[in-house]
């Protein structure tokens, strides 16, 4: 079940309705009955493995307190938490990288000219499946690391890990945040409703009016770069970085609103991403759910910056390495988050080399001019790294590099022919400002303007005219409907 | 409490000010095609003594302003272009639960089909002007298989927003079909050729005819008349074979048929806008012509000229007429102008320089010409081939050339 289908549309009011009609002592069971069915309409035989995912974690969790209370140390703890790893990695390995590695071993044995052809397996990769496989294991390494209690009661446990609302694609809660929460929802308020009211429709805004739409011109060039060529990539790798973070962050906005709706707080999963004046900055407020996830569970664990610069770059590489590898079972995913490791190694050797040009040619480094050079260079980085994201495989990536920069259409910027990228230009003028409608409220998040605050202060009549307006401007310039098939967000794949 | 009653009044003002607003979106993004062609009957559907009923064959074929030139007939034509039986089915329906004609006449073609719509567009077209209801609902899941996609069907809004980009004058400002639901096609195209006729009857067993007979059943259980016709075209050998089966189906209810491949009604040469299947202007006016006789012969159907409560209709007919004469200011091709010529409602003079040559080359012309004398153009034919000019006078066509 998807945000934009017409199913959740219908599905959300009911739970609701009855999530706030029925005693407050068994809400907690109705939303685990209504979060299984949200999964279960995906495919229902999948749901197995997230049940089996929450038996292991939870059964886990118990067993370390358990541990932990009769002395803690020893093996046993640590055998217990490798269980927890080992089994919940193995299904997340079958099912989306066996084939991967399959594949791969039949290639490098084809380098050695021995024809291994060991045959793919079929099978469909359950969604969301790295989004709770993670949430889960985090609370085992949490309660491994006395951060917390263990969850006694299954079926509390049972919903920190199938919660609806941000089950298949993020944010990746911490156990800390959420279980509390599902423990003791706060009581509905007014001013609850409205603020998970106006996130929703802002995460809708970003999905159906942008994400989607900038998705029509990035598919039509990218699925056809013999004929889209030069311009025609840059403007869509440049459009490319705005759809994917239209895309995750407007699935991750309407989480957050559906959950507040229901009296739970998820974490911020974005903050103004392209804002940032470095790589490093870009991950602290890109996926902060994942990226914080990889810094508490595995950078920090491998000796984070802790054991000298060298292995602070190792560890790095590693990290982003394996982030990528999460993103999807392919050389070209592990190759974009090595990109992203490698950019903030190259920066921080080079710091001192800036530093130093810096002051020599009296650039003021808190200077407005520079910190706009800073987030424009950083976005080029980033940018670049996403072409490994977007294409269909390395070689295609480095193709599509090769022909942005060689290929010479320069006239396509002013003679109209962007309008013939599947976009037209209406379309494609709604698209920029849309974009240009991002780009002032991320400043304003920027700014620690909460713009939803702002509104929340208005009178009445001013909150229901800016509603009105927001809701029918999405169902009119929202791509839903006929001819449209509820795209799924990109990062349901993970 | 205070509080809660500006909540309440807040809320109810922004439901009623969202429910306005999407109607406005709705109605603005709709291309209004279902609503132009069938407005008039939505507005006034009590009014009719006749109604058609078909796909495209029957919307080409049959001109209510000519019936009530000619007879004083109130008819409206609902026939839809693409409409598959189960279709027309639902539309029989609806209009009979909205107004109680004498006498529904149907179109046959295409009922040996298996499937229940034909293309999406074209079932909006017929649709769209339905307000939402029980029936309606009942419609949409029964000619809607795909759950999927009944949502457009149910609110076309779903299907239409993204008309936004292509808004234009015409969408303000709509056009309303002046022509009591027909449509007049002005091609002039030789059509295939016609398939022989079968020696035997075959059965037909169709969803189609499934739905044909829920519809007889329909009408007989409203007491309301109905004729079957099968319209000329250059039908082929599956269409030839409904067009015999559904004879027996008319046997069956004991309902009367006309089978107008049987007939010599139209001259296909002439009458086609298209090479297989639907009539232009001159061929619709000859089945208008031959079905406003029948039904004049068959049935006791009321002839309002003259009666105050059909003032409107007079006025109805002096548009249709200059809707004509205007399609045909828009012509830019002879063989189309000499078709749109074919109406007993015109008079005309031609000049032919028998020494053009144009005439000798393109016999269509001279074909076009007979078309609009009736027949009587052996002189005109004589000075063509003599290469002499020649003034043909006619006086309202079919009536004779002089």
């Amino acid at each position: 079940m998807l945000f934009n289908s017409l199913h959740f549309l219908i599905f959300f009011p009911i739970v609701i309705g009855i999530y706030y009609l029925i005693p407050q002592k068994i809400r907690m069971y109705w939303l685990l009955a209504a979060s299984y069915y949200f999964y279960m309409c995906w495919n229902a035989k999948y749901v197995i493995l997230l049940l089996f995912s929450t038996v292991v974690t939870y059964v886990s969790g118990i067993l370390l307190e358990k541990f932990a209370k009769n002395g803690g140390g020893g093996v046993k703890p640590k055998l217990c938490v490798a269980a927890s790893f080992i089994l919940n990695l193995s299904i997340l390995f079958v099912f989306k990288y066996l084939n991967f590695g399959i594949e791969s071993l039949n290639q490098i044995f084809a380098h050695l000219h021995i024809a291994l052809n060991a045959p793919a397996v079929d099978l469909l990769l359950p969604v969301g499946i790295s989004f709770y496989t993670f949430q889960a294991l985090g609370y085992t390494v949490d309660v491994y690391r006395g951060e917390i209690y263990a969850e006694k009661n299954f079926f509390r446990y049972a919903l920190f890990v199938s919660f609806f609302p941000q089950l298949v694609a993020g944010p990746i809660e911490r156990s800390k945040n959420l279980l509390r929460q599902l423990d003791r929802p706060a009581k509905p308020s007014f001013d609850s409703l409205r603020d998970g009211f106006f996130l929703m429709l802002w995460g809708y805004f970003l999905k159906v009016v942008l994400a989607d739409r900038i998705a029509v011109f990035v598919d039509t060039a990218y699925g056809d770069i013999e004929t889209y060529t030069g311009v025609y990539l840059i403007v869509a790798t440049l459009l490319f970085a705005v759809q994917i973070y239209c895309d995750f962050s407007g699935y991750s906005v309407i989480a957050m609103g559906a959950a507040k709706i229901l009296g739970i707080q998820l974490m911020e999963n974005f903050d103004s991403p392209y804002l940032a004046a470095s790589v490093a900055e870009f991950w602290r407020r890109w996926h902060i759910s994942l990226s914080s996830w990889f810094r508490d569970y595995l950078y920090i664990p491998l000796g984070g910056n802790r054991r000298g610069r060298v292995r602070k770059y190792v560890n790095l590489l590693v990290t982003f390495g394996v982030s990528g590898l999460w993103h999807g079972a392919d050389w070209s995913y592990v190759i974009w988050g090595l990109l992203n490791g490698f950019w903030q190694v190259v920066g921080d050797v080079l710091k001192p080399v800036r530093k130093k040009i810096a002051g020599f040619l009296d650039i003021k480094e808190d200077s407005l001019s520079h910190k706009c050079i800073r987030v424009a260079a950083t976005f080029f980085l980033v940018d670049l790294a996403w072409v490994f994201f977007r294409a269909n495989t390395a070689f295609e990536a480095l193709r599509i590099i090769k022909r942005m920069f060689t290929a010479k259409n320069h006239w396509v910027w002013f003679d109209g022919s962007l309008y013939e990228c599947g976009l037209n230009q209406k379309n494609f003028s709604l698209m920029i400002w849309g974009i240009l409608l991002l780009l002032a409220v991320d400043v304003c998040k920027y700014k620690n303007i909460r713009l939803r605050k702002v509104l929340a202060r208005q009178d009445y009549w001013a909150q229901c005219l800016t509603v009105i307006v927001a809701v029918l401007g999405i169902l009119v310039f929202g791509m839903w409907g006929v001819g449209y098939d509820a795209a799924n967000f990109i990062y349901f794949q993970f | 409490m205070r509080k809660r009653a500006k909540g309440l009044f807040w809320g109810c003002m922004a439901a009623v000010f969202f429910a306005a607003g999407i109607r406005f979106v709705t109605n603005l993004t709709d291309p209004g095609y279902a609503y132009s062609k069938n407005r008039e009957f939505v507005e006034n559907s009590d009014v009719y003594d006749v109604l058609f009923f078909g796909n495209s064959h029957m919307a080409n074929a049959v001109f209510p302003l000519e019936l009530w030139d000619d007879y004083g007939m109130a008819s409206y034509n609902l026939a839809g272009f693409g409409l598959r039986m189960p279709s027309v089915y639902w539309v029989v329906r609806h209009a009979l639960s909205e107004s109680e004609p004498e006498l529904v006449v149907l179109d046959c073609h295409n009922v040996g089909a298996e499937e229940k719509t034909g293309r999406k567009e074209m079932l909006h077209a017929q649709m769209d002007h339905l307000p939402l209801s029980f029936d309606k609902i009942r419609m949409i899941c029964d000619l809607v298989e795909d759950p999927g996609d009944r949502l457009e069907f149910v609110w076309n809004f779903a299907a239409y927003h993204d008309r936004w980009w292509d808004l234009d004058q015409a969408d303000f400002e709509r056009e309303v079909n002046i022509q009591k639901g027909a449509e007049i096609a002005v091609d002039v195209v030789t059509p295939d050729e016609m398939a022989e006729r079968p020696v035997e009857t075959v059965d037909v067993d169709s969803v189609g005819m499934e739905y044909l007979r829920r519809i007889v059943e329909e009408c007989q259980s409203r007491d309301t008349e109905i004729l079957l016709t099968y319209l000329p075209f250059p039908a082929s050998e599956d269409e030839w074979a409904e067009a015999l089966y559904v004879e027996r189906i008319a046997r069956e209810y004991r309902v009367p048929y006309v089978n107008f491949l049987d007939l010599q009604v139209v001259d296909l040469e002439v009458d086609c806008s298209d090479t297989n299947s639907h009539l232009n202007g001159s061929g619709g006016r000859k089945v208008t012509d031959y079905i406003g006789q029948y039904i004049h012969a068959h049935y006791e159907i009321a002839d309002h000229r003259g009666d105050e409560a059909y003032a409107d209709w007079d006025e109805d007919y002096r548009q249709y007429t200059e809707y004509k004469l205007g399609v045909m200011e828009q012509l830019e091709t002879l063989d189309k102008y000499l078709m749109m010529l074919a109406d007993p409602a015109f008079d005309c003079c031609i000049y032919v320089d028998g020494d053009a040559g144009i005439w000798q080359q393109n016999e269509i012309y001279m074909s076009l010409i007979d078309n609009i004398a009736g027949g009587k153009t052996e002189k005109l034919a004589q000075a063509v081939s003599q290469g002499e000019p020649y003034f043909l006078v006619v006086e309202s066509v079919w009536g004779g050339g002089k």
